[in-house]
């Protein structure tokens, strides 16, 4: 697994003093969340709008390469019986198509609320489901593992993956504030 | 028309599986217990995986956060039991948010 926070080693969570209050004051740019919940309940969205037209654009392009066999999409539709490749096959063949269609529907709703700045709990989810799967997409595509601390670095220009490593980092953040934030809210 | 012809096959394809395991094994499979487990992965962050444990399962932030640690450390975690068909709709569902999930019988 990975962490979204500044702190590479896994070691400090959120007690060890470097909360949002200490940090505000050493700097004027500063980690702070871009989804915050409101008291009606729906949440202010405060990504800016470069940022969500790069993820409608990632999700219609996941959109139309959902139906295909390419193996970047392995970690969408994971083996479910991993000792027994007939109960497996059963499986597969009723899952996998609404795990399709509950895919194409949570990227409809972001496609129809990517300029809202207020989205309801619902749609938030929808937006946490699409960053998630892009996220593992674009990982796999990467070859991302255990060890590596594509979060925390710095990405290397001579990297031919440098630009989609940086798209990785910043759906990170953004899934790490949506999850924040949807996990407050929770009863 | 085509709709009708396409839910023939899956018909087709799915009910002679049932059909042709012996009674008794049927029975017998149904009643044993399954487990799920949920399987770690160099992606998914952190928070989400105990966020999704929250909301799926409506466990309390400290169980899903240690059954997250059981995950990220220890490789996997046993996050249900039930039946088989319970432990398949709870697979489905943490398959549908991206997480590694496989089920087996629990020994």
């Amino acid at each position: 697994m990975s962490d979204h926070k500044e702190q590479p080693s896994g070691e400090s969570e959120d007690s060890d003093g470097l909360g949002p209050e200490e940090l505000e004051q050493d700097s004027e740019v500063v980690f702070r969340p871009l989804v915050t919940a409101l008291d009606s309940g729906r949440f202010r969205m405060d990504f800016p709008d470069n940022l969500c037209q790069l993820l409608v654009s990632l999700a219609e392009e996941l959109d139309e390469v959902l139906d295909s066999d390419s193996p970047d999409l392995t970690r969408l539709f994971p083996t479910a019986y991993a000792d027994d490749p007939d109960m497996d096959a059963g499986y597969q063949i009723l899952a996998r198509g609404q795990l399709v269609d509950h895919r194409r529907a949570a990227i409809e709703t972001v496609r129809e609320s990517m300029d809202s700045k207020e989205l309801d709990e619902e749609q938030l989810n929808s937006w946490m489901l699409v960053i998630n799967d892009l996220r593992l997409v674009i990982g796999t595509r990467l070859d991302v593992s255990e060890d590596d601390e594509l979060m925390f670095e710095s990405p290397d220009p001579e990297d031919p993956n440098s630009y989609l490593t940086e798209v990785y980092r910043v759906l990170g953040f953004m899934l790490g504030d949506i999850v924040d934030a949807l996990t407050g809210a929770l009863p | 028309m085509s709709e009708i012809t396409v839910s023939k096959v899956l018909m087709s394809e799915t009910a002679p599986m049932e059909v042709l395991l012996p009674e008794g094994d049927v029975l017998v499979d149904e009643d044993r217990p399954w487990a799920v487990i949920v399987w770690n992965d160099p992606i998914n962050l952190m928070n989400y995986v105990s966020f999704v444990f929250r909301k799926l399962f409506g466990f309390g932030q400290a169980k899903a956060d240690k059954l997250m640690r059981d995950v990220h450390e220890k490789g996997r975690a046993n996050v249900a039991t039930g039946t088989r068909s319970e432990c398949e709709r709870h697979v489905h569902q943490l398959h549908s948010h991206g997480l590694w999930a496989t089920m087996e019988h629990d020994e």
